[in-house]
Formats: structure tokens, sequence, C-alpha cells
């Protein structure tokens, strides 16, 4: 009798078996618990906060429902004065953050602030920024693309900021923006009442897919146009008809971010992006908290009010 | 210019001190007896001197000696029987050799004192080659011989991922390699997504690697130069081979094309057929609706034809192409991907005289990629009638002119001189988006047009019995809009023989690069992207110091005769070398409408690196048990000042240890066992340490949709966050597992009435080693515990076994 065939099948079936498999590689899992800190100041702001929470291992059970650290103490300084950020929670989202009014230490432009931040078993973290001073958007751009989905054409419409760049010194942004728009829907008013036709206005941020930080390298003192944010909308369908679109108040806003908060925030956009694909180059998110992770940045807003009719 | 007037010069032979009174030139060609195939580095040699040379890429050779009344010459080569000449040194003379291949169990009556080429004699050093017949019996995966992966096998030749055809040669990526056939650069030598090369080995007479030392006649690229080079074709009668295997067939033919046995042609097509077999199932399975799969085939030609002693001319042609295409009838839908290479080679050789050998070629040689996609709706249910279609294509074609020259003036010098001019043509993208509603969109990047020329010239000089020399110089000239860029390349090797079958080598070699592979997959993925040196992007260039010893033994008690082993070190650093930043992604089509033009040179970053390494061979080329055994202890690290905030690291394919086994038995005249075993160090990787939330504010009010698309306020001064990832501080600071694997085959061959078949049966992967493709950290949900994030290793080929059926006529 002829067994290779026998033996062939048995070989495939032995081999195919788990292609995956979980493996411990040493030194993975080991790291200790680092402090992570959110806390970004502005002089356009109405409160100095902080979110303060803790890293986790990357193997091992998840405890990143409660990253947040409830009894750290937290002090912002601007080398004369300095201010404890007392411990709140947030009323909408209900996490724990720390905060303190702008009057105890007021942010001002060109001024170095330090954050210090000691938890309970001993570890202290710190970090420092500097205010840098505004520059306002000249102009915004909106345009419109028509796009085909699954034999659905829609418009989708843009706005792009445009500003003159100050020369002679080294400069990060972030762009973001809002608007008002319409959306015919169909609302029943009561539970047993007729469904009526209705126009509803809403408002939204828009959102950058090709990142919302830049930098004036190489092109310092130059005038500057962001990359562009899709405008809100409710981006479904009824009947084959789009029924919604921008429409009102249209808001963008400039902030002149320093380097920490432009690393932070260009980093993690990015890392977010990518983080999934086993074959992508890697994202390092860097960080100025020295002993932790995250960002104490410092940004300065300008904004700019248009009308979209 | 003056140098080549000079050169020419040299025709009449005319040039005091280099041409000699009192001799007299043997030359002509060696042929393979039976199919008058051109052999390629045939020695040529004087038997019991060092008195010596070996045949051009076209069976050419010319040997000057000392005027006398005969002298014995000597023709040898690996797996062919040596000839042995007497001949008439009074005047000159012109002869064709044929030699007859050796069979395969014949070593015992080899008597000769050279059956192959010896590595101690020979002033050249890092370079490889492989038998074709030898790579015909190495274990295949599944049956498809792979001269790429051969080569890999090689020590100082490292692969990227499992069961990828990219080369990595002494720390450079797979960009740095030059792989040409007939002359003709191939771009992507990937099928199916690096998992096969483009070579059908049916059609090539040679292939040869040069790692390092590199003849002013190679340029071009940093680390590498592969030559291959298609057979001519039967003189003398129509011969076939073919083979049956579990994914693809292939046949080849050549024979003559006139009666007078002067011209022969050569054709070889391979094709899969994984999607004719697959077809039938995806259509029962969509009752009829789709309709999709995947193949690939690829097309060698040539033709030569002989007009006489002086005069030969040869076209050969390569064609290949991968497509995997998607149509489904219920959707309106046709989508295909499609990418390959068309290469075209056209060579004139002409002798001047027994002295100088000239070819011209003009090459021609295309790589494509595309995307075609096409949706038709017909209007039903509301909808109206639409049709949309997207055509994306990159790519990059070369048109370029080519002259060579072999002199040889006297015994001591072989001279070699050139020039070539490649007229680069790089399409990184081009859109064109048509439909009813828009018509038609089209968003070109601007194809580049680029100029690359190059002259060379060498002499390989042997001024004694001790010594070889080659020495040389490459200019490199390359113009791409207002920048261009004049690089001098000084080559040189040496080689001193300490003691017979000994010498000692050494050889310095700096070479520029100047087209560019953006790849982030490091897979060979056939969207990897060629791209020009331009004002902001510069030439890339290494510099290569290597040392070694070369030892024949010609009977040694322990190993038998005909092995030859090889001991080198090398130091090289690269300068400029590209890679894609953090984070980017690859070009221009993730958000087709885009206004914004994106400059390719924004997604990349320019550094350097540096590697160094000693590497074993011991190899035995015929014989009853033949193969080799490498061994490379090496060590490669990257420096760029956007990766790793510009502190040095080593990059993922450094790889500290990697050993290969190669066996051949031929345990008789009908079965031929095989063997390899490979280890390599584990890849360097970028593995996250912790996880954290990073979190994000905000400018101005915040809204978010509520219940039935009613907008509610909401004021949170931080958002949820996103997860992060902390890695660790260094880049590339985790270590994969090694790798290693055992492949095994036996062949059984039986000589028909009218052919020879093979059988062959071969294991991949004998021990079913589960070696990491890549990792990845995954959440794992037990009902009853909390989550927990896992590494997982994903692997991709378990024991492959494999049989093909192969024959010969």
């Amino acid at each position: 009798m002829n067994y290779t065939p026998f033996v062939l099948a048995c070989l495939f079936l032995v081999g195919c078996n788990s292609l995956k498999q979980e493996v411990d590689p040493r030194g993975l899992g080991s790291e200790p618990e680092k402090i992570v800190v959110a806390c970004f100041i502005s002089p356009q702001d109405t409160v100095l906060a902080a979110r303060i929470g803790r890293s986790s291992t990357i193997l091992g059970p998840d405890n990143r429902a409660v990253p947040d650290i409830p009894n750290a103490i937290v002090t912002m300084s601007d080398g004369t004065r300095s201010v404890v950020l007392k411990k709140t929670i947030d009323e909408v989202l209900g996490y724990t953050y720390y905060r303190a009014k702008p009057e105890q230490l007021p942010v001002i432009v060109g001024k170095t602030y330090t954050l210090t931040i000691s938890v309970p078993n001993g570890q202290t973290v710190t970090a420092s920024c500097t205010v840098p001073g505004p520059v306002a958007p000249d102009d915004v751009l909106v345009d419109s693309t028509v796009t085909t989905n699954f034999g659905l054409t829609r418009t989708e419409y843009y706005a792009r900021l445009r500003w003159l760049d100050p020369a002679g010194e080294v400069n990060f942004y972030r762009v973001a923006g809002q608007n008002e728009y319409i959306y015919k829907t169909q609302i029943r008013s009561t539970p047993n009442g007729p469904v009526r036709d209705s126009l509803i206005r809403g408002q939204d941020s828009w959102v950058f897919n090709n990142g919302s930080t830049t930098t004036d390298l190489g092109r310092d003192g130059q005038e500057l146009i962001s990359s562009r944010g899709r405008l809100a909308m409710v981006y479904n369908f009824r009947n084959g008809e789009q029924p919604s679109r921008p429409k009102g108040k249209l808001t963008a806003y400039l902030l002149n971010v320093d380097e920490n908060y432009y690393h932070y925030y260009d980093e993690v956009e990015r890392q977010s992006k990518v983080r999934n694909n086993p074959f992508a180059e890697p994202v390092l998110i860097q960080t100025n908290i020295r002993g932790g992770l995250g960002c104490f940045g410092a940004y300065n807003e300008s904004t700019l009010v248009t009308e979209l009719k | 210019m003056r140098l080549f007037v000079y050169l020419l010069v040299l025709l009449t032979g005319s040039v005091p001190g280099w041409s000699q009174p009192g001799t007299a030139t043997v030359s002509g060609y060696v042929r393979e007896a039976g199919s008058q195939e051109a052999l390629i580095g045939v020695n040529v040699y004087r038997p019991g001197t060092t008195i010596g040379t070996t045949t051009n890429t076209y069976g050419f050779f010319s040997l000057t000696l000392p005027a006398q009344d005969s002298a014995r010459i000597a023709f040898s080569f690996v797996g062919y029987e040596p000839v042995v000449r007497q001949i008439d040194l009074r005047k000159n003379t012109s002869l064709t050799v044929l030699l007859t291949p050796g069979r395969a169990l014949s070593e015992v009556e080899v008597k000769a004192d050279r059956t192959t080429e010896r590595v101690s004699e020979s002033a050249q050093m890092s370079r490889i080659d492989v038998p074709i017949s030898q790579i015909k019996k190495i274990p295949a995966f599944l049956g498809e011989k792979d001269v790429l992966r051969v080569l890999q096998l090689m020590p100082g030749v490292q692969k990227g991922s499992e069961g990828q055809t990219g080369i990595y040669v002494r720390g450079g990526g797979p960009d740095q390699n030059l792989i040409i056939l007939d002359e003709a650069t191939v771009y992507n030598a990937s099928h199916l997504f690096g998992f096969f090369s483009v070579f059908n080995g049916d059609a090539l007479k040679s292939v040869e690697l040069t790692k390092g030392g590199f003849p002013a006649r190679y340029g071009g690229r940093l680390s590498s130069v592969i030559e291959l080079n298609m057979k001519d074709g039967n003189k003398e009668k129509l011969h076939g081979e073919g083979g049956i295997g579990l994914i693809a067939s292939r046949l080849t033919l050549e024979g003559p094309f006139t009666k007078n046995k002067k011209g022969s042609f050569l054709l070889s097509g391979r094709r899969t057929y994984l999607d004719i077999v697959a077809a039938p199932l995806i259509n029962a399975q969509s009752d009829g609706q789709t309709n999709a799969g995947y193949y690939f085939y690829d097309f060698n030609a040539k033709a030569n034809y002989d007009f006489g002693a002086k005069n030969k001319v040869y076209l050969s042609g390569y064609f290949g192409r991968d497509r995997f295409y998607a149509r489904d009838k219920t959707e309106g839908s046709d989508v295909g991907i499609g990418w390959g290479n068309a290469t075209g080679t056209l060579r004139w050789n002409h002798l001047f005289n027994q002295k100088l050998f000239a070819n011209l070629s003009l090459i021609y040689s295309d790589y494509k990629f595309s995307i075609s996609s096409d949706e038709k709706n017909n209007g039903a249910g509301g909808v109206d009638a639409l049709s949309t279609s997207l055509r994306y294509s990159s790519g990059i074609r070369d048109v370029s002119a080519k002259i060579d020259f072999d002199y040889y003036p006297s015994p001591q010098h072989s001279v070699r001189f050139g020039a070539q001019t490649i007229a680069h043509r790089f399409t990184p993208s081009a859109l064109v988006v048509q439909n009813t509603l828009i018509d038609r969109y089209t968003r070109d990047v601007e194809a580049i047009n680029a100029i690359e020329s190059v002259m060379y010239i060498e002499d390989t000089w042997r001024p004694n019995e001790k010594w070889r020399i080659n020495g040389g110089l490459r200019l490199s000239l390359f113009s791409q809009k207002e920048v261009s860029y004049l690089r001098p390349e000084p080559r040189l090797s040496m080689s001193y023989q300490l003691q017979p079958g000994l010498s000692a080598k050494a050889s310095y070699a700096t070479m520029n690069q100047y087209v560019h592979l953006l790849s982030n997959t490091g897979i060979g993925l056939p969207t990897d992207l060629w791209v020009p040196t331009t004002d902001r992007v510069k030439p890339q260039q290494s510099r290569q110091v290597a040392v070694g010893l070369a030892k024949d033994f010609s009977d040694n008690f322990l190993l038998g005769s005909g092995f030859a082993l090889t001991v080198e070190g090398y130091y090289k650093t690269m300068q400029n070398i590209i890679n894609y930043k953090e984070g980017a992604s690859f070009l221009l089509i993730d958000d087709p409408t885009s206004a914004e033009r994106v400059r390719w040179e924004d997604n990349v970053t320019a550094g350097r690196g540096w590697s160094y390494g000693a590497e074993v061979l011991l190899q035995r080329k015929t014989g009853r048990l033949s193969g080799w055994l490498g061994y490379t202890l090496s060590w490669t690290q990257w420096q760029f000042a956007e990766l790793n905030g510009g502190r040095p690291f080593y990059p993922r394919y450094d790889r500290r240890h990697d050993v290969s086994v190669v066996g051949i038995y031929e345990l008789s005249k009908r079965i031929t066992l095989s063997g390899t075993w490979v280890y390599g160090t584990g890849n360097a990787l970028t593995v996250p340490i912790a996880s954290y939330r990073a979190y994000r504010h905000d400018p101005g009010t915040q809204f978010t949709s509520g219940p039935a698309g009613v907008p509610s306020l909401i004021a949170p001064l931080f958002d949820n966050g996103t997860r992060a990832n902390d890695y660790d501080r260094e880049k590339n600071s985790f270590r994969a597992e090694a790798y290693h694997r055992f492949d095994m085959s036996i062949q059984f061959h039986k000589q028909k009435k009218h052919h020879e078949r093979t059988w062959e049966f071969s294991l991949y992967n004998a021990y079913n080693r589960r070696n990491p493709f890549f990792y990845r950290l995954e959440t794992i949900n037990t009902i009853g515990q909390p989550n927990r994030t896992g590494l997982f290793r994903y692997s991709v080929f378990p024991v492959v076994p494999s049989f093909s059926y192969n024959f010969k006529f």
C-alpha cells in the first residue's frame, strides 16, 4: 500500500495548525507604571486644567478603564508665583482632573511655566513650557468637491486657513474649526403624531484627515496655508439625496503652539493612524514630561468668524 | 572623451609598452558541445603556470603569449569536461573550443589540474556564483526553482521576511541591488508580493552576485550587482524542457532557426493556475455573479544570429505580469491590480581584431504598477445610472545605450572600458477618475525625466606570478532638471598568492546610487516606488573595504577535491540613504480627490548607515556531494536626524548571525537528494512597552450629536483620549525570535525513449518551525476574566510539501 498521500495529508494538517501563537518575550510586560500628563495653557483660556493618568504595561490585564489618578498633588509655577490645582470631576464625562483659575496664575506671553506632579507612591514628574505670542489668521478658504461612493454622489465642503508667518522665529501651528449646518429630516413630534419634515440646525468640529499641525520650517516669514479640514454636516443619505449642508456661523481657530504641544499633537495623530499596522514605520511620541509621559504645552489662540450662506 | 580617443587608438595595438613584439595571440570562443551555447567565465590558461584568462559574457577569450613553436592551452569550466589543445604559437590563431557537459558522477575521471575557476587565482573577491544546474537540485518552495532564493543562502546575503525574495547584502536594503537580465535593469524582481522572483531558471544560463570589490564596469547601486544572462538557444537542434508544479507550469523551447545553424532562438514561458482552479469554486459560491483571482506569468525570448567571425547580433526580452482581479455582476464592479516588468536588449558583438572585442547594447526596461476600478450602476431602485472609472499608475521606464570594449594587449593586462547613457522616466503617480457626474478628474504627479551617464575603465594586471590587481575608475553623471551630480568612483582589488592555492585579497570600492526605492513595508510590495535623485534628495553613496583569504583545496584528504574556502571581512559606510519618515504611508493615493499636491520628498528623510562583518564560505560546485556551508557575522546601524531622536539604531534586517548549509548528494544516476538548513538572528523591531491614553483638547465650545441627530452641548476640557503606545527609548530594540528552517527534496530521474523526466518531492520547513512573519498586540477577551493584551506571533508557512514533474528533450 502506498502511504505517501496519507503522510503528506497528515503533514499538511499538522502544519496548518495555528500559524498564530501567543509568545511571551522577556522584558515586555515589566515596564513600571508612568505618570501621564495632559495640560495645555493659553492666555485666552478661562481655566488652568491638567488631567493626570498612569500608563499600563503593554502585556497583561487591561486597566484602561481607570487610568486617572485621583490623589495627585499638581502645582504650576511661573518662577515667582505658584498655584496648586484642585481635584475636580468633569460634569459631562465624569473623569477626574485638576483645575485652578487663571487669575491665580495668569498665563502671559513669553513666560515659562513649570508643572510638578507628585503621587502618593512617591513618584514625581516635572515639565516646563513657554507661552508663544499670537498669530492671527488672514482668511478662511472654503471649497467643495463632488465624490461618489457606491453610486451615491455628494458634495463635501472643506476649509483651509491662511495666515502670514512672523519672520525670524520658529513657529508651530495647529488649526481647528467649527461650523453650523442644516439638516432635513423627518421627526415624529409626539409618540402617535404624524411624521413631519423638519429642518434641524447643528454645529460640530472640522475633521483634518491629513493632520492639523504644521510648522514654518523652510517657509519662515511666508504666507502659510493649512491642510484642509472637512466641514461638519450630517453625512447620511435619504432617498439617494444629500439632506445636509453647512450653513451659518463658521469659526476658524489658529493656534500658535509651542514645540512640545506641536510634537505631541502631530505624533499622537500620526501614531493613531498606523499603530495597528504591523508593517508601518512606528511613530514614537516625544514627551517633555521628565520621568513621565504626555505633554505640558502652551498655545496662543486666534479666532476668525465668518458667515456661510 | 579624450580618454576614449586614446583608448580607441589601442585598437591598432600600436601603443608601445602594451603590445609586445615576438608574441602571438590565441583568441576565439568557447561553446558547449551539442548546443553551441556560449560559455561565460571559462578558464583559459597554460597548464602549470598562472598565465591565463577567462571568457567574457559572450564566450570570447584572447590570450597573447610569447611566440614559440607551440604551447598547450587548457579550457576548463565547472560542470564540463576540460579540454587541452596544442596550439601553434608562431602565428596568431583563432579557434572555437567546444566543451562537453560533464556527467554528474564523473569527478574521478577528470584529471585536469583545474576543473573549476579557482578563487585563489582571481583578483576579484566578494563574488558569488551558483551553477544553474545546482540551483535546479536545491529544494524549492512549492517546486518553483528560484535563483534569488538560492542567492539568499550565501554568506553576506540575507533574506528579509519569511518566504520573500528581497535581498539584503552587507547591510544594504533591497533597493541597493542592481538586478540586470541581459544588461536590462529589472526594477521589481518579485511575483506574488515577493514570494517568487520573476526569473525562470529554465531560461537562464548564468547568475552571478557581486557584493564587494566591484570592478569599474559595475555601478549604479550601493550594495550588489546581480547579473543574470539568458541562454542563447541551442544552435544544433530543437530542444525543450518544462515542468508541471503545484502552482505553476513552465515550458522552454530552443533551437536553430536557420539551416546553416548560424541563428538560434529561445522561448520560455511560465504561468500560475491558481485562478483557473479556483474560478469554478468562486463562481459556484456566488451563483455566477462574482469572479476573482490572481495569476502571474512571464515570458523570456531570445534570438541570435552569427554574421561571420566578427559580428554577432542578439535580441532578447522579458515580459512578466502579476494580476489580481475581482468582478461582480451584481454590483457592476470590476477591480484590478496589476504590475510587471518588460525588458528588451539588442546587442551587437563586433571583433575589431584578435585583441579587441566590442559590444554595443540598446536596452529598454519598464516597470509599471496599476490599479483599475470600474463601477457601473444601471439606475435601478431610484438611483441614477452612473458609471465611474478610476485608473492609477506608477512606474519607471529606462531607455539606454551602452558600449563596452574588452582589450587584451598582453598576458599581463586585460582592459575593459566603456560608456553608458540611461534616460530614466519616473512616473511617481498618475490618477484619472472619470464618472458621469464629474466628467473627468485627472491628477498627475508630473513624470520626471533624468539622464544617468557613466564612463569606466578597468585593467586586470598580472605583474608577476604572485600578484593580481584590478584597478579602475568609473565616472558617473546624473542630471535632473537644474541639478546634476558628477561623481568619480575609484575601484581597486588585489590578490597576492601566499602559496599555491592560497591567496590574500583586499579591495576598495566607492559606489553611487541615483535612483531610490520608497518602501515602508520591507516586504517587496508592488507599490514600492522608484524615485530619482533631486535637488532635495541627494545621491546615495557607499564606500566599502574588504579583506580576505581564498583557499582552493585541490586534493584534501578530508574534503576531497574541488572545495574552495573564502573568508572575508568588510566595512561599509553608506551616506544619504533614505527612509520613510515615521508614520508616513505610501504615496498620494490615500485621498484621490485631495486638492493638495504632496511632494514625495516630504515623506522621506535621509541618513547614514554603516555595516561591518565577517563571512566564511566553504563551497563545492561539482561532484557527487556538492553544496556549501556559509556563515556571516555582521552588524548594521543607521542614523537619521529625524528617526530615533537622531541616535543610531539597528535597522530591521540587522542580523548578527546567519548560517546556511546546502547539500546535494547524487545517490545514484537516478536519484538526487538535497537539503538546506538556514539560521538567522531575528529582525530588529519596534514593539511598544507600555500603553496610555493621550488626552487632547479642542478649541472653542464642543458639540456632539445627541439622539436622533439633535446636537447637544457639552463642554469637556479634555477628550476621552486616544490610546497611545510608549516605545522603548531606542528604535528597533526588540528582537524577533531567530529564524531557522530545514528544506529537503528528492529527485527521481529517468531517461525515457525521447526525453528525460524528473519527479521531485520536497518539503519546505520540514520540521514545521513557526518562524515569525510579524508580531501583533491583541486584546484577549475571556468570559469572567478581565481583558488582557498579549503579543502574538504570526507565521506564514508551516511545513509545505510539494511535488513537480519535469521533463527535458
